[in-house]
């Protein structure tokens, strides 16, 4: 399985990135990793961060299949939207060479001390804790169990902070 | 060999489920951002431009695949 990160800036976000999957036999599939800053962060960790680290050095991550933003929109692209199969093995290779990788890359050039993720059902938070506690120490990132134990955001402080 | 797990054990290998508060919480934040992101697609037909490749050939973490 070939995956390529690359950056792939908007006027309305500099910091978006496009995940390209590839299994072969014509099994691809691409995804927009969002990252968002700001003040609208503030409500959501401001019992844990300071009001400025939170509105200027912390960033919220979510990813979205966008072959299905097409589709939502009514936008015609020539592809068909492709059911991936992923097996546990290749699932765990495109968050780590993947969705990491471009974790790492924006907290390079951003300096980000705070990466989070707010993930909306109990299986993808379950893989998100086992991913956190596998990896996170590898790149001397802090996994906060304690904020995913108390108010389920899952927070990396980064190597920046 | 059987291995009795503790409670503390069992508390730190599998984490809290979200409550149905949390749940709706982190489901509206991600529908707000796709929402967004889907406006952006049908405003301007792209998301983005294609930027530089970040991928290399060593990236900082490989996945170790062996089950742990």
């Amino acid at each position: 399985m070939d995956i390529k990160v690359r950056e792939y800036p908007a006027d309305t976000n500099p910091f978006r990135y496009l995940v390209e999957v590839d299994k072969g036999n014509g099994l691809r599939a691409d995804y927009i990793v969002e990252f968002k800053g700001g003040t609208g962060l503030v409500p959501y960790l401001d019992c844990y961060y300071t009001e400025a680290e939170l509105t200027e050095h912390t960033l919220m991550v979510d990813f979205f299949d966008l072959q299905a933003l097409y589709d939502i929109c009514g936008v015609q692209k020539f592809e068909q939207l492709t059911d991936m199969h992923y097996t546990t093995d290749e699932l765990e290779k495109f968050f780590i060479e993947g969705i990491a990788e471009a974790i790492f890359d924006v907290v390079e050039r951003t300096g980000a001390t705070i990466v989070f993720s707010a993930p909306f059902k109990d299986s993808l938070a379950r893989y998100y804790h086992r991913l956190l506690k596998k990896y996170a120490t590898d790149v001397n990132y802090v996994y906060r169990e304690d904020i995913r134990e108390e108010v389920n955001f899952y927070v990396l402080e980064t190597d920046k902070r | 060999m059987y291995l009795k797990l503790t409670k503390d054990k069992l508390t730190r290998q599998s984490p809290r489920p979200l409550s149905a508060q949390e749940i709706s919480r982190n489901q509206s934040i991600h529908e707000a951002l796709r929402a967004e992101l889907t406006a952006e697609l049908k405003q301007k037909g792209t998301l983005g431009r294609e930027g530089r490749l970040i991928t290399t050939s060593s990236p900082r973490l490989k996945a170790r695949l062996v089950r742990t």
